[in-house]
């Protein structure tokens, strides 16, 4: 016999009952988001402790502006825009200025991260590049806008976008061309 | 997009990194609709409490009462009540469960003790759409437990003081459960899912041949503190099952429900499920630090490993080479931060765990410590 079980409580019924002012629905939002939200804050971040803030805040928008939801793309990924617009909004009020680089063409073959490689390691090189490469490289390679998006959302322009992103990745294949020597020395 | 980025977006897309669980204490308290909510007549405390003082006792104790007669039986109240609720809640009860215009539906907590009551029932309503139109006594039922468990919801905040006197808990079991589980009731919502023989209700043997005994199943025995455990039921189809995790948090309804134990200790799950409560324990270690700073300050200078009588653990902490930096087994285990009688660097150190509890259940524990100076 087959039998049909959810894993977990829908999007939807969570919503319903946040909706029907449901006590514990908000925090049962919290817990099947959290974590992984918390990894997208910590994406955009130098420190945990600064993306523990992006998160909280991210959060306390969530559910100001829950009602405002329409149940037309996925409850995660407007969740998920909530917490990138505030990171955004942070990145703004640093007042950052940008610098437009020429675009680097990179040479040589792109590496191969390591399966040793978690993304806890990826995590800890990508927040070490400068905030600018980062967010311009998180925003394009992993969240998908394009760079008129970018430059859109950002105030830049799109050649900025561009030439930031080429750095970041740049820089991110030297970091872990080290991550995968420094892997292979100990498997030695 | 080529290779070099998939591989960054492949492992960030699964990456959920553990949360401090202070987080949700501090979001909490910054939400409108947070347990302070300065109640009508002033009784401060959880919402639900707020919801008492604004129904009054009287009315509390009438619902309940009411919600109590019909599990056993009596459908008077319900009947009528479904009328209400129909002339309520029709924009409810359309195919979309999602209100999506909620201002219209659903009243704003600062609203009135009566909005309060038809959103209750109108909830309940929207819950079980099916039970519109149907007067088949077992649809009834379900629909009577979808309608008690409705009400507890809205009391969240007092949920057991509701359960002592309506709910068959699992401390004191009313004459609820004793009629629900022995009377043919029981059998028919199951047997209604599966929609075969309804003749059959007078010989209770056939139906209870079609029912799929109840078993509650976790999604772990035990582990680390915070733990996330999901508790389903095996019961097919639309089931409102009532999860208790026993760590003081709210029950939760339906056919699954999450949890996360923040605190250690061994908790007993508890599932009710027509009228049948079963139960699971699960044992929650203390989490391992993140991070220490063995710089001599007398604040966290030393790794606590585990100093829980209950558990044995086999650590092994590694540098970024993966040279093995200290190991030990026991359960009074500490780290001083060195190696070789020399203080080891700060930076990022990672740990394998073997756990064993008492009673016998083992775990398997990776993680990051940070080492600062």
């Amino acid at each position: 016999m087959s039998l049909q079980r959810p894993l977990e409580m829908t999007d939807e019924q969570i919503l319903e009952a946040i909706l029907r002012e449901d006590a514990s629905a908000q925090r049962l939002l919290y817990e099947k988001f959290a974590r992984k939200m918390f990894g997208v804050c910590l994406r955009y971040t130098k420190q945990r402790e600064e993306a523990e803030d992006l998160l909280q805040e991210g959060f306390i928008k969530v559910f100001q502006k829950i009602s405002s939801f329409k149940a037309e793309g996925s409850l995660e990924g407007w969740i998920r825009r909530v917490m990138v617009n505030t990171a955004l909004d942070h990145l703004r009020q640093q007042k950052m200025l940008w610098t437009d680089l020429a675009e680097i063409k990179e040479e040589g073959d792109e590496p191969v991260i390591g399966q040793e490689i978690g993304a806890a390691e990826l995590m800890a090189e990508l927040q070490k590049l400068p905030i600018g490469y980062k967010t311009v490289f998180n925003l394009h390679a992993i969240e998908g806008y394009s760079h008129k998006e970018i430059g859109g959302m950002l105030g830049i322009s799109e050649g900025t976008s561009k030439s930031q992103y080429s750095r970041a990745r740049n820089q991110l294949m030297i970091l872990v061309q080290e991550l995968n020597k420094e892997n292979s020395y100990t498997t030695k | 997009m080529s290779r070099f980025e998939d591989q960054f977006k492949n492992a960030f897309d699964h990456f959920e990194p553990e949360v401090d669980p202070k987080l949700w204490q501090q979001i909490s308290q910054q939400l409108p609709s947070a347990p302070q909510n300065p109640g009508a007549s002033g009784s401060a405390g959880t919402t639900g409490k707020g919801i008492i003082a604004q129904l009054g006792i009287k009315g509390i104790a009438a619902i309940l009462t009411a919600a109590t007669l019909t599990i056993l039986g009596v459908n008077y109240w319900i009947q009528k009540d479904d009328k209400a609720a129909e002339k309520n809640s029709t924009t409810l009860l359309n195919e979309n469960p999602l209100p999506v215009d909620n201002s219209a539906s659903l009243p704003l907590p600062s609203e009135q003790e009566k909005a309060q009551k038809e959103t209750v029932i109108s909830s309940s309503q929207e819950m079980n759409p099916s039970s519109e139109k149907t007067v088949n006594s077992s649809t009834e039922n379900k629909n009577k437990l979808d309608q008690k468990i409705s009400i507890e919801n809205a009391l969240t905040g007092d949920f057991n003081k509701g359960k002592g006197e309506s709910t068959p808990g699992k401390d004191s079991p009313t004459p609820a459960l004793v009629v629900k589980n022995t009377s043919v009731a029981v059998t028919k919502p199951v047997s209604n899912e599966i929609e075969a023989e309804p003749k059959n209700h007078a010989e209770p043997v056939a139906p209870l041949q079609k029912t799929v005994k109840p078993v509650l199943i976790l999604s772990t025995k035990g582990g680390f503190a915070p733990l996330p455990v999901t508790a389903i039921t095996n019961q097919e189809g639309n089931v409102n099952a009532v999860f208790d995790f026993g760590d003081g948090k709210s029950p939760m309804v339906g056919s699954t429900a999450n949890n996360t134990f923040e605190e250690p200790g061994t908790y007993t799950v508890s599932c009710e499920i027509n009228g049948i409560t079963l139960e699971q324990k699960v044992t929650v270690f203390g989490q391992v630090p993140s991070a220490f700073s063995p710089n001599g300050d007398g604040i966290n200078d030393l790794l606590t490993i585990t100093k829980d009588a209950n558990i044995t653990i086999e650590i092994m902490i590694f540098n970024r080479n993966g040279k093995l930096m200290f190991t030990g087994k026991g359960n009074n285990l500490f780290w001083d931060g060195t190696f070789e009688g020399r203080n080891a660097d700060a930076g990022t150190y990672l740990y394998n765990i073997f756990a064993t509890s008492d009673g016998g259940a083992t775990f398997k524990q990776k993680g990051t410590i940070h080492l600062f100076r």
